[in-house]
């Protein structure tokens, strides 16, 4: 952490104003393109990518790098959904109570977003999906 | 019954994917595993599912400006094409083999959000010691860095 954190304010120091903004755009770009390739392959993920290379790599604020990432996201999955749609990968039928939930959670994140303790709904979180990663991996 | 479980699993996780902390990726567990849907069939909702959990919780974000402009700007127009190869591997790929590697993923990032540190308040405290006191060793070398930003 404190390396990545102390090496990007030090280039930044060496460089000019003007590369740095290049160089961030760089990386900006590399962080889009990992997250974009998760999301179209895997259906999610984009954001496990994007708020840590966001945060730790370029330099964003923690907060603004999750909501950043959202915002990412949205463009990426509707191209994906796009895709998958065209591949046949889409069950309408069954997916309407999801969309619905979604959008009423979403509602309700966007309210209470700046005062949740991120660290332990991260934990809570990663419990969860390494359980989901054993059975996936042992085809349970 | 059964349409209103999902619709509160999928307000559950919305909370999660508004914040930016992978309930998308839940909501696909819940799919592939208490469902039983195939990989990329699951994808699919999960994606749908995003875009519309994605909008309201954005409202938000953008009102309180927590949206960085340039950052969202170059991670789309990047992601755009490496989104549509995975989008189209995906649908050429063996349904269990995709699995697998995703499971893969989860592993690693699942430890990884399980060992996650206190960052967000020794980061901020770290950017904010640009302008103000250095205490600790750990502001004080943002501190000085800081400082030569400037000079530079």
């Amino acid at each position: 952490m404190l390396p990545l954190f102390w090496s990007k304010l030090s280039v930044s120091g060496i460089f000019q104003k003007g590369e740095t903004k290049v160089r961030s755009k760089w990386k900006y770009a590399v962080t889009g393109s990992l997250a974009g390739l998760c999301n179209g392959l895997f259906g999610s993920g984009g954001g496990l990518f994007l708020v840590p290379l966001l945060t730790q790599w370029t330099g964003l604020d923690q907060r603004k790098g999750f909501a950043t990432s959202v915002a990412v996201i949205l463009p990426l999955s509707l191209f994906s959904a796009g895709v998958y749609f065209l591949q046949g990968g889409i069950d309408l039928r069954g997916a309407w109570p999801y969309l619905l939930g979604g959008a009423l959670g979403g509602l309700l994140s966007g309210k209470i977003f700046r005062r949740v303790p991120m660290v332990w709904v991260r934990r809570a979180f990663g419990l969860l999906i390494l359980y989901g990663g054993i059975r996936a991996v042992l085809a349970l | 019954m059964n349409w209103l479980c999902s619709l509160l699993v999928g307000a559950a996780t919305g909370v999660l994917s508004g914040f930016g902390v992978g309930g998308g990726t839940l909501l696909l567990l819940w799919l592939t595993l208490v469902q039983g849907m195939g990989q990329f069939q699951a994808g699919g909702v999960n994606l749908l599912y995003f875009v519309c959990c994605a909008l309201p919780a954005l409202w938000g974000h953008f009102r309180h400006g927590l949206v960085e402009k340039q950052a969202l700007l170059w991670c789309v127009l990047a992601g755009l094409p490496t989104c549509a190869a995975g989008a189209f591997l995906a649908a050429w790929l063996d349904t269990a083999l995709l699995r697998r590697i995703f499971g893969v993923f989860l592993l690693v990032v699942g430890l990884r959000e399980l060992f996650c540190k206190k960052e967000p308040h020794a980061k901020s405290a770290a950017h904010n010691s640009h302008q103000s006191t250095h205490t600790t060793p750990e502001t004080q070398a943002g501190g000085q860095a800081g400082k030569f930003t400037k000079k530079g």
